[in-house]
């Protein structure tokens, strides 16, 4: 136990040594997040009125003032689509009971779908049926899109996997041939299952203070809110950090590319892996989700994101306890496969 | 030709993020080139709407009568069985516009959508449409009118459109989504790659290895900027050719414009790629401060949403890098005049950045000791 201590305080003080990891795991979250919010700040505000015109004499001109939806202007026709051609206004109502438009759009549709509303009322009544328009005839059930909340989960999804740079490090002062740290403790009765389980386990404690420290940031400076379940959250956010030690460890540790490559290998795949799950918008996650489904399945960026935003967004925590387990699960195993490639060794070049 | 050979050596020996970078790119391309709408507008399109409904069972008449005139409409629409949660996550998560959840209690079903997009308020009118007329067209009884119901939901507002020669709104849209994200990677491998390679130059071997050979330092100053050219211009060739396919489409119309606006943000990616080679010689702090500069550059500017939409503070601060005037310019290509200020803007970065760099390399304590100027 006292070595495992030692073990813990040598990782925590070799954590903080380390310029690199604490660039990409403390400072670069907290730049990037600012930048996000400040740039996806005020996507999925409120659709505004549709500005549109209506020809003098048109013959529904009262009911179209009565739309909600209608920003109505009432014009002359020359007025009125001279309105259009400088897009001041998206469509016109005109007074033979079309509707004239300069771009394909859905505010075009929804003009058109006014417009046909009214000819249905006018044939209903004319055949002799009263469509009741005070009736609610849907149970309107509100679900707020909320980009900017999709995508920062993601975006908080990979930096919770950025502990994968700790991991690298912890191999960097494992293997005697990648440091000079790594040859002095190659020559101690060092247990290397103790030294790594107490470098995971103050990794992954790290990762989850900067991530709590990210998350309240987020709530206290943006008002964006991934805390309304934050127990749940943290553990989440602390175990995925574990699996991204341990893919740290596992890369690390299983082939022969330098430590330098390694980096902006890891650096890349996550951003990758980030823009197919969401992280630069919904399109390419769209794009995925339609036309290879598959990959996102295989993506644990985009698993641990959805349950965040699932968790704190939605209120929904089904999936969340298997969610858990699959991300300890995959930690545990490619922790135990990268004690096999850290096994002793002489390095006769040494 | 040994700058250039170092160069190409080096290239070779940076491939993983190369390959990384270009398969992102690769894959950001055909994103947005299967999303985009294809060809001019001389006719309304209806917006094809994607629904899905929730049906309690199979034979639900109610749900399979709209599900139906649904489809009968050109809307895409899903039957499938969700619980109230599972729809509201494939809202969120934009699966789809709408989910109409049926149930055998209610006979109302419960429209789940985000009432505050044009989406969510286009698919609330049909479906309110739908049911206030199929209510209209029953008796007491039960009994309904069926044809009188179908003629009448066949009726429809004829629509004009307005002619606006040249004008292709639908086109440009996916054009600007195209060259932001064609911008967005050049800068990331420009900043990446400059860098780490014009680094290396300064690592202990090559750096003893090129002080000692015959070469003239001012001369290998000039073939390390040639070679960072060789860099930033072959990586815009090479992108633009790949996406050639689908970047054609997008090229029509303005060519020239676009092409001159590429070229000019080129020459900027290329100064600025410079100037962070000249300021920084440490692999670590060049892939850290590249990332993490293009990618906020990037998210600012406008590179992955339309500039029209995003907030004040992002755009002001954008204003400081020359990938915003890019982005701004695109729009504006089928009236040159138009952007021209924004290609100027984008010069002046460029010239600035050279004489930063310039400046950062001759006051650097290597430049002085190795008396490049």
């Amino acid at each position: 136990m006292a070595g495992f201590l030692s073990h813990l305080s040598i990782r925590g003080k070799l954590a903080f040594k380390d310029r690199g990891s604490l660039f990409w795991v403390f400072l670069y979250p907290f730049l990037l997040v600012t930048m996000m919010t400040l740039a996806f700040r005020g996507l999925g505000a409120d659709m505004p009125s549709i500005r549109t015109a209506a020809e003098v004499g048109h013959p529904y001109l009262s009911v179209l003032e009565e739309v909600e939806i209608l920003d109505l202007w009432i014009m002359e026709p020359q007025e009125a689509r001279e309105a259009l051609m400088d897009r001041q206004v998206t469509g016109i109502f005109k007074a033979d009971r079309t509707l004239q438009i300069m771009d394909n759009s859905i505010q075009a549709n929804i003009l058109k779908e006014v417009g046909t509303e009214l000819a249905r009322a006018e044939a209903a009544y004319r055949q002799g049926y009263q469509p009741d328009f005070s009736r609610e005839f849907l149970l309107k059930g509100d679900q707020k899109i909320d980009p900017i909340l999709s995508i920062l989960a993601m975006t908080l999804s990979m930096f919770a996997f950025y502990s994968y740079f700790s991991g690298i490090s912890m191999v960097d002062h494992l293997q005697a041939n990648l440091s000079p740290l790594a040859a002095r403790f190659a020559t101690t009765p060092l247990n290397r299952l103790s030294f790594i389980m107490a470098g995971s386990l103050i990794n992954t404690l790290l990762s989850a203070f900067n991530m709590t420290a990210l998350l309240i940031y987020l709530k206290l400076v943006w008002q964006i809110d991934f805390l309304t379940a934050p127990s749940q959250t943290l553990l989440l956010l602390a175990v995925t950090g574990w699996l991204g030690v341990a893919i740290g460890l596992f890369v690390g540790s299983s082939n022969r590319l330098s430590s330098k490559a390694k980096i902006p290998l890891g650096i890349t795949v996550m951003l990758v892996l980030g823009a197919f799950a969401g992280m630069m918008g919904p399109d390419p996650r769209l794009f995925l989700d339609r036309y290879l489904p598959w990959l996102n399945r295989l993506n644990p960026l985009s698993h641990v994101g959805k349950l965040l935003y699932r968790l704190n967004a939605l209120s929904i925590s089904e999936g969340y306890w298997t969610g858990i387990l699959l991300l300890a699960g995959a930690a545990l195993l490619l922790s135990g496969a990268s004690l096999l490639f850290l096994r002793k060794r002489q390095y006769k070049e040494l | 030709m040994s700058i250039l050979r170092t160069y190409l050596s080096l290239l070779v020996k940076n491939r993983l993020i190369l390959l990384g970078y270009t398969l992102l790119f690769l894959f950001l391309v055909f994103m947005i080139g299967g999303s985009s709408a294809p060809g001019g507008q001389t006719a309304f399109e209806k917006t094809r709407l994607n629904l899905a409904l929730s049906l309690p069972e199979e034979t639900h008449e109610q749900g399979g009568d709209f599900a139906d005139w649904l489809e009968d409409q050109g809307h895409a629409v899903s039957r499938l069985s969700l619980t109230e949660d599972q729809a509201r996550q494939a809202v969120f998560e934009q699966l789809y516009d709408v989910v109409y959840l049926f149930s055998q209690e209610d006979p109302r079903p419960l429209a789940l959508t985000d009432q505050r997009s044009a989406a969510g308020h286009f698919a609330l009118s049909i479906a309110e449409s739908y049911f206030r007329y199929r209510d209209a067209f029953q008796d007491q009884a039960g009994s309904w009118d069926q044809k009188a119901f179908v003629e009448v939901m066949e009726l429809e507002m004829p629509v004009k459109m307005a002619e606006n020669p040249g004008h292709k709104e639908g086109d440009a849209a996916a054009r600007l989504a195209f060259f932001s994200s064609l911008a967005y990677i050049l800068l990331l491998m420009s900043t990446s790659l400059v860098p780490l390679v014009n680094q290396a130059f300064s690592t202990a071997g090559v750096r003893s290895r090129t002080t000692l050979s015959a070469y003239p330092a001012r001369r290998l100053a000039f073939g390390l900027f040639l070679g960072s050219g060789l860099v930033v211009g072959g990586t815009a060739i090479l992108l633009l050719l790949l996406s050639l396919v689908i970047s054609w489409p997008h090229l029509v119309g303005p060519t020239g414009a676009l092409l001159l606006n590429y070229l000019v943000f080129t020459l900027a990616a290329l100064a600025f790629s410079y100037l962070l080679s000249s300021l920084f010689q440490k692999k670590a702090v060049i892939t850290a401060v590249s990332t993490a500069l293009s990618l906020g550059i990037a998210f600012l500017s406008g590179a992955f949403v339309p500039q029209a939409i995003m907030g004040s503070v992002a755009l002001t601060l954008a204003r400081a890098f020359p990938l915003y005037y890019f982005i701004h310019a695109v729009p504006l290509a089928e009236t040159p005049a138009r952007m021209a200020p924004d290609l100027l803007i984008q010069l002046a970065f460029a010239l600035a950045y050279f004489a930063l760099a310039f400046l950062a390399l001759r006051w650097s304590r290597r430049a002085r000791k190795e008396g490049v100027f």
